[in-house]
């Protein structure tokens, strides 16, 4: 559950990732589902995502192509796809209503933003989850930063050290904020990850230390 | 998780990938602390050891558990997804799971990025069983929890994941007196969790749980999920 909520930053940042998921219910509309998974992949796509995966198999990253993804779709799983545009999220969601896959559709981001582009599609939002934070013993998190990386990929995947350890490199110019990002892009399985974000947020850390 | 010993070439490219803080070095060899490893897998899947000396051993109960709750790539026999996550409102529009006058909460203990013992998670469900919350069914945690008492088995206790999900609906008038007693249970925690609650449009147009987060001054992110309305619906 919740894998595309509890990302963290401030709102600018936040308003440039939009995560989409399209998925049946298991043992309700499941049975016959992988062409309308394909198709809503195939819509995904023609709307240049910076990251796409599904569910059970891998992501553009993990997996090394948008092809190997496509390759490995089954029945009864979650495609997802994740934009850096209310436009390109409007064009997707429009697309989306026009095939009528019947497939639930979720989309992640700023929740004023997505009434918008629901009412620019015409789309009337069923249900909402949302972030209320973190509690606990918040005192073992690792800095604010770090963790609006690591928060993109709800499965926490990514280590706090890695992106450390990558900020480093980028600092001492061994690497680019690009490939920091796609880097981290590797260990986020379902595709859920948006490593252009990532690299902003790299690219800044680097200046500040 | 296990290295081979004899593949392994001491260049530590490993060390930062881990979840866990897993992987540390003895006589210049890397090697994975049990305890501590969570079975999440990416140390083996991205491919970062040039070597190839990682390498999956046979994971028996209790230990399957952390491969369970951490490894996104097991799919659950309870509800046929693959992650430690449920349908929950991602299908609502098909199910309606999540029904007016319901919220729907999910405590996601571990998250973001520390991981949790199974014991810290008991916490929250024997807290949660002694309110008399529903615990939802298809959940791939709600089938260890004894929903009368809260209990999980006891040989999972100290098993260590990267983080489960403890998902209830109550009534919407019981909202802040359950997040009240999830407040109070994380601070006998030893690890953080996550904290999400869920619901349908009223008949203003208004989100329900908005509408009482905000009545009653309690935070929540600008940013959410939400359920667009496009699958088949079941229930209306």
């Amino acid at each position: 559950m919740s894998h595309t909520l509890h990302r963290q930053g401030d709102e600018p940042s936040l308003s440039r990732d939009y995560t989409i998921l399209a998925m049946p219910s298991s043992g309700l509309n499941s049975a016959g589902s992988l062409p309308k998974l394909a198709k809503a992949l195939e819509i995904f796509l023609k709307y240049n995502p910076v990251n796409i995966g599904d569910s059970k198999g891998g992501s553009r990253f993990s997996l090394g192509s948008d092809e190997a993804v496509k390759k490995i779709l089954v029945e009864n799983e979650l495609v997802h796809a994740v934009y850096r545009s209310e436009e390109q999220l409007i064009a997707v969601l429009k697309e989306l209503k026009e095939a009528d896959l019947g497939l639930s559709v979720t989309v992640g981001g700023l929740i004023n933003n997505i009434h918008e582009c629901c009412g620019k599609v015409g789309l009337k939002p069923h249900t909402i989850h949302m972030s209320l934070g973190v509690f606990g013993k918040t005192e073992r998190l690792p800095p604010k930063e770090v963790l609006e990386i690591s928060t993109m990929c709800g499965h926490h995947l990514i280590s706090a050290d890695l992106i450390v350890s990558l900020v480093e490199k980028v600092k001492s110019k061994k690497i680019t904020p690009e490939r920091a990002g796609k880097e981290l892009a590797k260990c986020c399985i379902c595709g859920v990850f948006n490593p252009e974000r990532a690299s902003e947020i790299i690219e800044k850390m680097a200046q500040v230390q | 998780m296990l290295i081979d010993q004899e593949k392994c070439i001491g260049c530590k490219r490993c060390l930062p990938y881990c979840t866990s803080h897993a992987i540390y070095f003895k006589d210049n060899k890397a090697v994975i602390d049990l305890d501590e490893c969570t079975e999440c897998g990416v140390c083996f899947r991205v491919g970062v050891c040039p070597t190839k000396a990682f390498y999956q051993q046979p994971l028996a109960w209790p230990r399957s558990v952390r491969a369970i709750y951490s490894d996104p790539l097991n799919v659950h026999k309870e509800t046929g997804l693959a992650g430690r996550g449920t349908e929950e409102i991602k299908t609502n529009d098909v199910t309606g799971r999540v029904k007016h006058g319901f919220i729907g909460i999910a405590v996601e203990v571990g998250r973001p990025g520390v991981g949790a013992r199974m014991r810290d998670l008991e916490k929250m469900s024997l807290a949660l069983a002694k309110a008399k919350v529903y615990f939802e069914p298809k959940n791939p945690l709600t089938n260890l929890i004894d929903k009368e008492t809260g209990k999980l088995p006891p040989e999972i206790l100290n098993e260590k994941v990267l983080s489960a999900i403890i998902e209830i609906t109550v009534p919407k008038e019981r909202l802040l007196e359950i997040i009240k007693i999830i407040q109070e249970t994380g601070e006998t925690m030893d690890t953080v969790f996550s904290l999400g609650a869920a619901s349908r449009l009223d008949s203003d147009g208004k989100w329900e749980v908005e509408k009482l987060l905000s009545a009653a001054g309690v935070y929540y992110r600008p940013n959410a999920k939400i359920n667009v309305g496009l699958g088949r619906p079941l229930i209306p």
